[in-house]
Parts: C-alpha cells; structure tokens; sequence
C-alpha cells in the first residue's frame, strides 16, 4: 500500500538444521513484512519453526548446525544476509531487538539486572559506568517495575515472572530499537501477568511507533495485541493478513481448525472437544505437497502432489492453499 | 547467612570430633596390642610398656583416653615422637616446604588446568579437546605413586632434566618435578571440570540473550560465560588446595621431600604411632576448615545461593 | 492444538509419532557405537580372567618358582618377555600373578561399599527427616578421615596380625561408601517423589516393598556408575598401599614390587615399568567403563 519500502522484510527465507538424525528443512520459503508501528502476530504451534524465524533475523542463530540456504532480510532497505558480522552486530539490539520467552534462563543469574540493562549502552554508545546505570533505572521505571532504583541491584532470582519480564523488555528497549521481536514474551506466565505484559507492549509500542512481531502460539494472545498475523505451519507461512479478517474467516484449513479448536462457552456442549488431528510432521520428513495434507479434513487429491501457491485474496491477504477462496467462502 | 555459618561451624565441629574419634579408636583399640601398635615392630620391655602406659592413659577408660588427646591437641601439646622429639616442632620445621610446593602446585593447575579447560570446553570436540580428554583420562586413572616413580625415573634418572630428589639449595626451583606429579591429577580433575561448566554455560539461554543485545563474541565468553563457568572451578580449587596443604604424602615421599606428607610418609614407615595420630588429626581439621571456607566461597561467588 | 486421534483414513507414515525409547535402550545402543566402551571392556575381562586363573597366561607359577640372585636384574629375553626384578624373580609372572590381591581387594571392598552404601542410601534418602539428617553427619564423619591415611591407620592397626587381604578389604570398603551413598540417597530422594511411589502408598505397599520395587531400580543405574569407578581406584589405592608397605602380607601384588623396583630405579627401570603398566591399565578399564557408561545414561549429552 504504502510507496516506501517496509522496514523489516523477509523475503523467501530458507534454514536448514544438519542433525545426527537427517537434515531439519525448519524454514521453507518464509516472506514477511512489518512496518514502523505495526504489530505482527507469527502463530504457530510447537516446531513450526517461528522461533528459527526470529532467530534469524536477529542472526543468533548457532551456523552450524544451522544453515541459511537462501532469501533475503531486508532492514531499512539493507540486506541484513549480506553484510559482515561486525555491522550485523551494529543493527543487534540497537536497530532489531529481541525478548525471550523464559526470563529466568534468559537473564545472567550472577549479574545485577541493573548492570544487564546498562550493558547495551556501555557497549553499543560508550556510555559511562554512573550514565548507563541512570539509564538503566530510568528504563525499569518506564516498564514499571516499583523502586526501581534499588532494584536494579538486585538479581534476576530475586524478581517475580511478571517482572522478570518487564526487565527483559527493559533491556530490548535500551538502544530505541525500530523493531522488537517478542518470543513468547508471555508463556510462562500467570494469565492476569500475561494480560498486564501484553497491555505494556502494546503500550510501549504506541509510545515510541517502532514494530512489533509478537510469536505464540497462543490465539487469545494475538487478537489483543496484534493488527496482522502470520500463521506458520511446518516451516511455511499458510495464511497471513488482518488479524480480525482471518478470525472471522479464515482462509485455510489449518487456520479454521485452530481457530474452531478453541473451546468457547456455550458452543457444543456435551459434545467433544474439536482437536486437530495427528501430529505436526517432524521436520526431516516433511510430506510432500501441502505439509498439512495429512491432518487435512478437506484435503484433495492435488494436495499431496503440489506444493500450494500462495493466492491473493486482495487486502493484503494470502493463504498457502489450493483451495483458498473455497475454504474463505465456506464452500470447503 | 549467618545461621548457615553458624550451622555449618556446628556440623564442622561435629564432623572433627566425630572423625578424630574414629581415628583415635582405630589407632588404639583395634589392635590387641595397643602398645605393640604404637611401637611398630620393636619389641618393648617392662619400664617401656609402663611408660607408654602412663603416657597414653591406657590404663583409664577410652573416652578419658581421647579426651586427653584431645585435649593436648587442642592446647598444642601435641606429645612427642616416638623418638622423643616434640612433635611441635616436627610440625614446625616440615609445613612451610609443604606450602611452598603447595604454591607452585597451584599455580600449575591454575595454568594449565583452567586455561586448558576453557580452551577444550570453547573447541568442544577439537583436536586440543579431544587429545585432552585423553591424556587427562590416564592421568586420573594412574596411581600418584606410578606415576610419581615414573616421572622420576624418565625426567630425572634417564634424562636428568631434574633432581630425582629434594635438594634444597635450589630453592623454588626443587619442587617443580614434585609439583608437577602433585599437580597432574588436581590439573586434569580441574581441566574436566572447567571444560564441561564452559561447555555447559554456552549453550545457556543467558548466552542467547547477550547475542541478541549485539554483543561480540569476546565478550560473551570473557564476561558472561567465563564469571557463570568459574564458579565450580573456584570451589574444587579451594577444596584441592585445602588437601594440597596437608601434605601429599605419596609425592612427599618419593621425592625426598621432608614437608608434612613426607614426615608422615616417614612416620608410617618407622611405624611412630604418636606423630602419625597426630598428623592426620591436623588434616582433618585443616579439610573441615577449607570445607567450609568453600561454602562461604560459593556463596559469594553465586548469588542465588546467597538469598536462600 | 492438536491430539492423535483415529477416523479419517490418512497416510500412517506421516501420522506416527516415533515410538517411545527406553532410556536404558538408548544407552546401550549409545554404549554399542562407542569404542571406548569395547576396549576397556575387554581390559576388565582380561584382567579378572588373569586374576582367576593366571595359571592361562603364565607357565610359571610367580607363589612357587624359586628366584635366583644371578639373574638378578636381568634384561627381557626369550622365554622372560619382562626381564628379571633385583631378587632375580621372574617379572612376567609375579607380574600376572600380582593382578589377584588387586582385583580381590578391588572386588571385594566394592562389595562392601556397595552394600553399606546402598542401605544407608536407601534408608538416609527415603526416611528422610531426622534419620537423614543422623545419618547425614555419619557420612560427613566417615568424609573427614583422609582416605588413604584412613586406610593406612586401619591396616596398620591390624598389623600385628596377618589377616592376608582382609584389612585392606575392610579398611577401604568402610571409608569408600560415602560418596557412592550421597549418589544413592540423590537418586532415592528423587524417585520418591515421584507419582508411582504416592500411588503404591495408597494401595498399601509396605515401606520395604516400595524401597524395593519401585526405588530401588532408579537408583541402580547411577550405583553402578559410582560403583565400577570406585573399583578402579580401590585398585588403585591397595596398589599404593602395598607401595607404602602397609599392604597385604605375603602375596604377590604390583604395589609391593613397583615399590621394590623404586629402589633400585638408577639400574633398571624395567622392574618398575611393567608392573606399574599393568596397574595403570587396570585402574583406566575400570574408570574409562564407568565414564562411559555414566556418559550413555546421561541424557543431557544427547
């Protein structure tokens, strides 16, 4: 829509993990986009390979056993791919950042959080040891953690989850990243925690209009926080658009069946729980043509021999299936 | 925090009784003979017996028989030899050549060892990783004594790198062969140590998120890794150097070396009773207080500990 | 978001999850591949079967054959792969009949160990509470004597008679069953709390029936590791022992002549080297087994 390029674009993405057990195809052709204060939503289950996704972009990814077999990631217009370590290393943190899912791991348990935080700044803007300790503090209080003076002295294993996290989210904004990347920022925590972690991003997103990818799993999660959601399935993205178009009519059968797999109060009562069936394929063995072809309840006979194409549905919606205009018009 | 001090003072306290009392009770009560085992194998006449008698309390109940002991080992009358000798002054004269291969034992391990250790656990499954692995697996496997005799033989006897024994006037310089036998094992212990912990370490999360901050490689292992790898590290070398300054009696032994382990080394093989007693009641003591100045140690090192 | 489920017919390759592997499974598959696991099995073996019968691997027999001053030092020659020791004793035999009182004592103060450390284990670890915390401190007692000194003062203490291996076997089974007993009470405490063990209280099971069946298979694995560690250094420490003269009595064993061969270490080295070969090997099977195996339980290293 807009003429200016978008600011983070990835663009036919493929990794690849080299194991003892076969070759790992985790991402297989991902393109997405996301522009300065839009959030985007990546849903999927467990290995669909949203987290490879993340990790790529940022570059954390461990090279071998990983390998990034081709695409593209576009930052600001600069292929982030492209470039040397040293300048990747610039855009870490400081242009992209990233918050993890369990703060207790994720945060140093032998350092103050106070130092983590100030950390950013002394490395990335020389800042002194007393300015990037100020800054510090003054970013605890902005993620609203109380007393945040003299908690930043205190450690990670001191800290509830909820505030763990805020810590987290802390330290991502320390440089003003234009983007922040959100890896289940909120999994492994209480549901009112949850809401309150998601009400601050939100917040914090409005204030400063950077970008937010938020990744889940968790379908309530997204319909709060987030304006477009990519749906990832065994390392492709089957569907993406506007967050309220798909929930309303999703465009392909696997974003039917989360959606439907959603107990809701007062549909289907006393009859079973709707589950999807079978299990995602493990990622050495991807079946051919549509990845979801097996666990399908539509699924067709050009299912198992395609690939699907990805089919415009106008307004920035697409969906990775033979039969996406059937499935939105509930004719499949 | 201080109740743990405190509790594990307690426990100290306990355990030293505990041990002391074992050790005594074996020395003097299993044998048929008491007085024959304090003697070794010369016989003894009459006046002796009646001597050692009234010297060791045997004559009175056991447990009055340890509290004398104990009690002349507490005020620091630590009795005599059986040569007569105040075993004070035994003590006097032989911890200080202890600590000095003490010293350079340590800073061997240190060397070697740590840095070794990081060095395979950041090339995990490298060639330097892979060949360590080994040779600290046959050094963990051989004896102190083999290969003790060993080393002296090929780098004293055959090459005459060394002296094959203590000669003090060359200062420092004649415990660098004893050092390096003494150190060997605590090296290797130590080099698996760091190498698993650093190895262990980077695969942390923690190391994903300073990544993800932009941070560079040197500093992700210099800093992060390298404060969280050490801590295990600095708590067996505390425990290494508490065992290390009681003496390595093997090592003492085949290299002449006349510090406390070389004493008692000496005191077994002329079977005196009283200094070998004593000597080992002196480890103990010195193994519960480096016990419990690791704890103290870990808990600086790892806050988590500190807020339990 | 999703469950196995049956009704639609799909393609089953696709569907089917991996089958389940049993970590004991995996471990021995794991054991299989690795090569260390083969060598230093096939040390162990050799070495107990020179023990048992080491009539198989000498013709003379080291108890019995006479030693002759002129040959006293003699370098290895046909017929005397290993040369001849100061006393002019035959060193290929005395050496293979030296692995005897080694493995015995190894053996049999494992024994011991074992059995005292299991039963406190068990006892310390699933009570828990004040017999814990008594029998806590007994380990931490048993911990505070230096091992080896332990050992010595034990021996030297029964020296007045000659009980043959036995106050070595004593001596080291009583002072080696602390660590393996921490490992064991780790393992028990962790098995305790699991579900299986509150569902076989409701149904009724006596608390030896528990610690039996249900607790005790978990702690075996980890046992054996400690265990089969624990033989090699005891191999190791009766070595050091008879090397500091406080050893067995009258039999033949590789402390005893690694110390003889000491002395006269600037005419000779064989004496020293073969014997102490023999022992080194000895001592890395029995570790370099227990690591390994210790490595294909541990399912982080996966």
């Amino acid at each position: 829509m807009t003429a200016a390029p978008p600011l983070l674009s990835v663009e036919d993405l493929f990794v690849s993990f080299h194991t003892r057990d076969g070759v790992a195809r985790v991402i297989n052709g991902v393109s997405l986009q996301v522009d300065a204060g839009e959030s985007l939503a990546i849903l999927g289950e467990s290995g669909s390979g949203k987290s490879v996704t993340a990790q790529a972009i940022m570059g954390i990814l461990d090279v071998p056993p990983a390998r990034i077999d081709g695409g593209r990631i576009l930052y600001q217009g600069r292929d982030l791919l492209a470039i040397d370590e040293r300048e990747r290393r610039a855009v870490r943190g400081a242009g992209i950042a990233m918050v993890f899912q369990d703060a207790l791991s994720a945060l140093n348990p032998v350092f103050p959080v106070g130092w983590q935080i100030a950390e950013s700044l002394r490395v990335h803007e020389g800042l002194s040891k007393p300015e990037a300790h100020e800054r510090a503090v003054r970013l605890m209080e902005r993620v609203r953690i109380p007393a945040a003076r003299a908690r930043a002295r205190d450690y990670p294993h001191q800290f509830s989850g909820g505030m763990r996290q805020r810590v987290m989210i802390a330290m991502a904004l320390a440089l003003n990243p234009r983007v922040l990347i959100a890896d289940e920022p909120t999994t492994a925590l209480d549901v009112t925690v949850q809401a309150q972690i998601m009400d601050l991003l939100a917040e914090l997103q409005h204030d400063t209009g950077m970008a937010l990818i938020l990744i889940t799993h968790d379908l309530g999660v997204v319909a709060s926080v987030a304006d477009r959601i990519a749906v990832m399935y065994a390392g492709r993205i089957v569907e993406h658009g506007d967050v309220h178009a798909i929930y309303e009519r999703p465009a392909h059968p696997y974003t039917r069946a989360l959606i439907e797999s959603i107990p809701r109060y007062g549909r289907s009562r006393g009859g079973p729980l709707r589950a999807i069936e079978g299990l995602p394929p493990s990622l050495t063995r991807i079946p051919p043509g549509c990845p979801f072809h097996p666990r399908c309840p539509v699924r067709q006979d050009i299912c198992s021999a395609e690939v699907p194409p990805d089919i415009e549905l106008g307004e920035r919606r697409v969906s990775a299936c033979h039969f996406a205009r059937e499935v939105l018009n509930g004719r499949l | 925090m201080s109740r743990f001090i405190l509790r594990r003072l307690l426990q100290s306290v306990l355990t030293f009784f505990g041990a002391t009392l074992i050790v005594y009770a074996l020395m003097f009560s299993i044998a048929t003979d008491p007085l024959q085992a304090l003697a070794g194998e010369r016989p003894l006449n009459e006046s002796q017996r009646a001597q050692l008698t009234a010297q060791y309390h045997l004559d009175e109940p056991f447990l009055v028989q340890y509290g004398y002991y104990m009690r002349g080992l507490l005020t620091g009358d630590m009795g005599r030899t059986i040569t007569g000798r105040p075993i004070t002054d035994v003590l006097a004269e032989s911890w200080p050549r202890t600590i000095q291969l003490t010293l350079i034992t340590m800073v061997i391990v240190v060397v070697v060892g740590v840095t070794g250790g990081v060095i395979a656990g950041l090339r995990r499954g490298g060639v330097f990783d892979q060949t360590s692995l080994a040779l600290t697996l046959v050094v963990i496997g051989t004896p102190v004594f083999v290969l003790g005799t060993v080393f002296q033989t090929v780098f004293a006897v055959e090459l005459g790198w060394f002296r094959p024994s203590y000669a003090p006037e060359l200062g420092l310089a004649t415990y660098i062969l004893p050092a390096i036998v003494l150190g060997l094992l605590s090296l290797a212990t130590a080099m698996r140590l760091t190498r698993a912990s650093v190895a262990e370490n980077l695969r942390a999360d923690y190391v994903r998120t300073a990544a993800a901050k932009g941070l560079g490689r040197g500093r992700i292992v210099g800093v992060h890794v390298l404060r969280n790898s050490l801590i295990p590290v600095m708590t067996f070398l505390g425990t290494e150097l508490g065992m290390l300054m009681s003496g390595a009696m093997v090592t003492e032994g085949i290299f002449n070396i006349p510090g406390i382990g070389g004493r008692l080394f000496q005191g077994i093989r002329l079977e005196d009773g009283p200094l070998v007693v004593t000597i080992v009641s002196l480890m103990i003591l010195i193994y519960l207080a480096t016990n419990l100045l690791v704890d103290l140690l870990y808990a600086v090192l790892d806050p988590r500990i500190r807020h339990e | 978001m999703s469950s196995t489920g049956a009704g639609l017919p799909v393609a089953d390759d696709m569907l089917v999850a991996e089958a389940p592997r049993s970590l004991s499974r995996d471990a021995w598959d794991e054991l299989k591949r690795r090569p260390i696991f083969w060598l230093a099995a096939a040390l162990v073996v050799l070495m107990v079967l020179m023990a048992a019968f080491p009539g198989l691997f000498s013709a003379v027999d080291a108890r019995t054959a006479p030693c002759s001053l002129a040959d006293s030092l003699r370098p290895p020659g046909p017929g005397h792969p290993f040369g001849f020791d100061k006393q002019g004793c035959d060193i290929y035999s005395r050496v293979i009949y030296g692995a005897r009182s080694s493995v015995l004592v190894g053996v049999f103060s494992t024994l011991i160990t074992g059995i005292v450390a299991l039963v406190i284990g068990m006892l310390a670890g699933y009570f828990g509470g004040w017999v814990d915390a008594v029998l806590a401190r007994g380990i931490d007692i048993v911990l505070g004597i230096p091992p080896l000194l332990g050992a010595i003062v034990v021996a030297k203490a029964l020296s007045g008679q000659d009980l043959g291996i036995w106050p070595v076997v004593l001596a080291l089974g009583l002072l080696g069953w602390p660590t393996a007993a921490r490992v064991i009470r780790s393992s028990v405490i962790a098995a305790r709390h699991q579900e299986y063990v509150s569902a076989a209280r409701v149904l009724g099971a006596g608390h030896l029936r528990i610690m039996l069946r249900h607790i005790l298979p978990n702690a075996m694995a980890p046992l054996v590791v400690v265990l089969t560690i624990l033989l090699g250094q005891f191999i190791a420490y009766e070595a050091t022992l008879s090397f500091l003269g406080v050893g067995p009595r009258n039999v033949i064993s590789w402390g005893v002549d690694i110390a003889e061969a000491q002395r006269w270490i600037r005419e000779a080295s064989y004496p020293l080297l073969f014997p102490a070969g023999f022992l080194t090997a000895t001592v890395l099977a029995f570790i370099m087994l227990g690591d390994v195996v210790r490595d294909a339980f541990d399912p982080r290293l996966k």
